[in-house]
């Protein structure tokens, strides 16, 4: 009695005799064992075949154990039900009130428990508990109808209408359960199909582009390295969620990075902004960000260099940024008249706020223009 | 004799490609992709210069570092990494690293770095360097005003050279632009290394951990 364990193995309890039964009807011991012990209550029938089928058995090889199978299980219920019933008529000897119900709840129990036996397929298990939910309502019936005349009789109503409860229970908890887990499975399909056709439509978009153009341009080693120096930055930000660029920018810091990014884009190129500080995107910072938007835009244009250094320093004292490049330069006395956007759209553009801009060039040693405005 | 080198990172195609980029001029005398055979690498072949990843599947880097720091103390570390959080880089510098740089590094600078960290050198990367101004330029708490002021400060030409190397100069022009010889501009940006490590700025690795990824 030790453990429901013990008695759900198939290991001899007594005399091995239900266990050996259980192989050779192919049914679970358990279910054997609840017969014997049933039958046993009636007028001690169950002892006598007991101890006879002992006695047959003993000595005899054990053929190879049956499968246990639903209708076997189901067999030895009926056919204990059948024997309580001829042992009823002929003896009378059956405790009918309390035998019946019990017997039955313990076939039952015995049946729709989920270790009756190792591989039972979701389907089976589902018949068993049928079986047993079927046999509970019987077992509730034969209460009520066993309390007969004194139907007031409070307590065995209740037994009745618990044990009906349980045996809908029984019916109804899997198909519940089911439709509850298909539902939810149904949902985490559906979001995990969204997102990843999502996810697809993305890549698609983005990196599968980008591959296939550095593919046709590998011979271009600068456009290469821009090109998956965009993506890289593109698929970050939408990997990590980073701000939204359809969105103003709120400050002098996203207002140049995002500047440097759309050189970048537009021009294919390397663009490195460094931001130190940060301060408020007032009309003269956002002059300063267009000059060197500006400045980013002729280095990308004209300078043949790999990359672009773009920093800058705001403090309490002065704003000032850098935007370097190591390219071709050129003679900043004789600017070519193509270049006037040069002065235009740099020098003039923060001159209007009592900023400055110098330009440092000269051919072969690279560019740099210094965009300075004084505190507001 | 050329310098021998670790490299430890989780992605193969990384660590082919700097053996091909640097093996010409430097001698890559073992790979790692975790912590683990890091440790291992490292302990067996004893390298001047490891080239550490910020994150490696197992963790960071700084694992590394911590592990040999006291049985291996000539070995010099450069982390490298794809993006640039700063709280990453700087736990690998205050843990010892001589230095940072992007993977987006070139061949021949990647060697130049290499040499540099193994003469004792530091390496700024211009991200690392506005990452070190941006920490230095903002007022020091009240607290750390008091002690080891020297270490929470840049001086004045450390700050200069701080921003040259943000501004994308290399310790070449920033020597003939401020007038002073290379290895002063090495020994200036040592020196902001060193008080990178010892800072006791609080708002240093608060500030490295509400920034997002620059």
């Amino acid at each position: 009695m030790s453990s429901t364990r013990r008695f759900v193995a198939d290991e001899p309890l007594a005399l091995g005799v239900a266990s050996r039964l259980a192989g050779r009807l192919g049914a679970s011991p358990a279910v054997v064992r609840v017969a014997f012990l049933l039958l046993g209550l009636a007028a001690g029938v169950g002892v006598a075949g007991y101890l006879f089928a002992a006695a047959v058995l003993a000595g005899r090889e054990e053929p190879p154990a049956r499968p246990v199978l639903l209708r076997h299980n189901l067999a030895v219920v009926i056919g204990t039900a059948g024997a309580l019933l001829l042992v009823e008529s002929f003896l009378h000897a059956v405790p009918t009130t309390l035998l019946w119900p019990a017997g039955l709840v313990a076939f039952a129990a015995t049946l729709a428990h989920p270790t009756l036996d190792g591989e039972r397929s979701e389907w089976r298990a589902m018949v068993a508990r049928v079986a047993a939910g079927v046999i509970l309502m019987i077992a509730g019936f034969l209460t009520a109808v066993a309390s007969g005349p004194d139907l007031a009789s409070l307590w065995q109503a209740i037994a009745a209408a618990l044990i009906l409860l349980v045996g809908i229970g029984f019916l109804l908890a899997p198909f519940l359960q089911d439709l509850i887990d298909s539902a939810d499975r149904e949902r985490r399909d559906r979001i995990r199909a969204e997102e990843r056709s999502d996810i697809a439509a993305h890549l698609h978009d983005s990196v599968l582009q980008t591959l296939t153009l550095i593919q046709n341009r590998a011979s271009d080693p600068q456009i290469t390295a821009a090109l998956a120096h965009h993506q890289e930055r593109e698929l970050r930000k939408w990997l990590y969620a980073e701000s939204d660029e359809s969105l103003p920018a709120q400050s002098l810091r996203p207002a140049l990075e995002r500047a440097a990014e759309e050189v970048e884009d537009q021009y294919l190129t390397i663009v490195e902004c460094i931001v130190v500080g940060d301060s408020e995107l007032n009309d003269a910072a956002s002059a300063v960000v267009g000059a060197a938007r500006e400045a980013m835009i002729n280095a990308a244009k004209f300078a043949e260099a790999p990359m672009i250094s773009v920093y800058a320093e705001v403090s309490t004292t002065q704003l000032v940024v850098f935007v370097r490049d190591r390219g071709v330069g050129f003679d900043v006395e004789r600017v070519p008249t193509d270049r006037r956007g040069l002065s235009d759209s740099i020098q003039h553009r923060v001159e209007r706020f009592g900023g400055a801009a110098t330009i440092r060039s000269a051919p072969g040693a690279g560019t740099e223009v210094r965009i300075e405005m004084p505190p507001a | 004799m050329s310098i021998r080198v670790v490299v430890v990172d989780d992605h193969a195609l990384f660590r082919q490609g700097v053996t091909t980029a640097v093996g010409s001029q430097l001698d890559v005398v073992g790979e790692a992709d975790d912590i683990e055979s890091g440790i291992a690498v490292i302990r067996r072949t004893k390298p001047e210069v490891v080239l550490l990843d910020v994150h490696l599947t197992s963790g960071s880097g700084i694992k590394i570092i911590e592990a040999l720091a006291d049985e291996l103390p000539a070995t010099r570390y450069l982390a490298l990494s794809v993006s640039d959080a700063p709280a990453d880089v700087l736990g690998l510098v205050r843990a010892g690293a001589r230095g940072y740089v992007t993977k987006r590094i070139g061949g021949a600078d990647l060697i130049d770095a290499v040499n540099k960290v193994a003469a004792g050198d530091a390496v700024f990367s211009p991200k690392l360097a506005g990452f070190v101004l941006d920490t230095f330029t903002k007022p020091a708490p009240p607290a750390a005003d008091n002690e080891d002021d020297e270490i929470n400060r840049l001086s004045p030409r450390e700050h200069e050279v701080m921003q040259h190397l943000a501004r994308g100069y290399a310790y070449k022009e920033i020597a003939a632009e401020l007038h002073i010889s290379v290895r002063t501009v090495e020994s200036h940006a040592s020196a902001v290394l060193r008080k990178l490590q010892l800072t006791n700025r609080h708002e240093l690795t608060h500030w490295a951990a509400t920034r997002r990824l620059v």
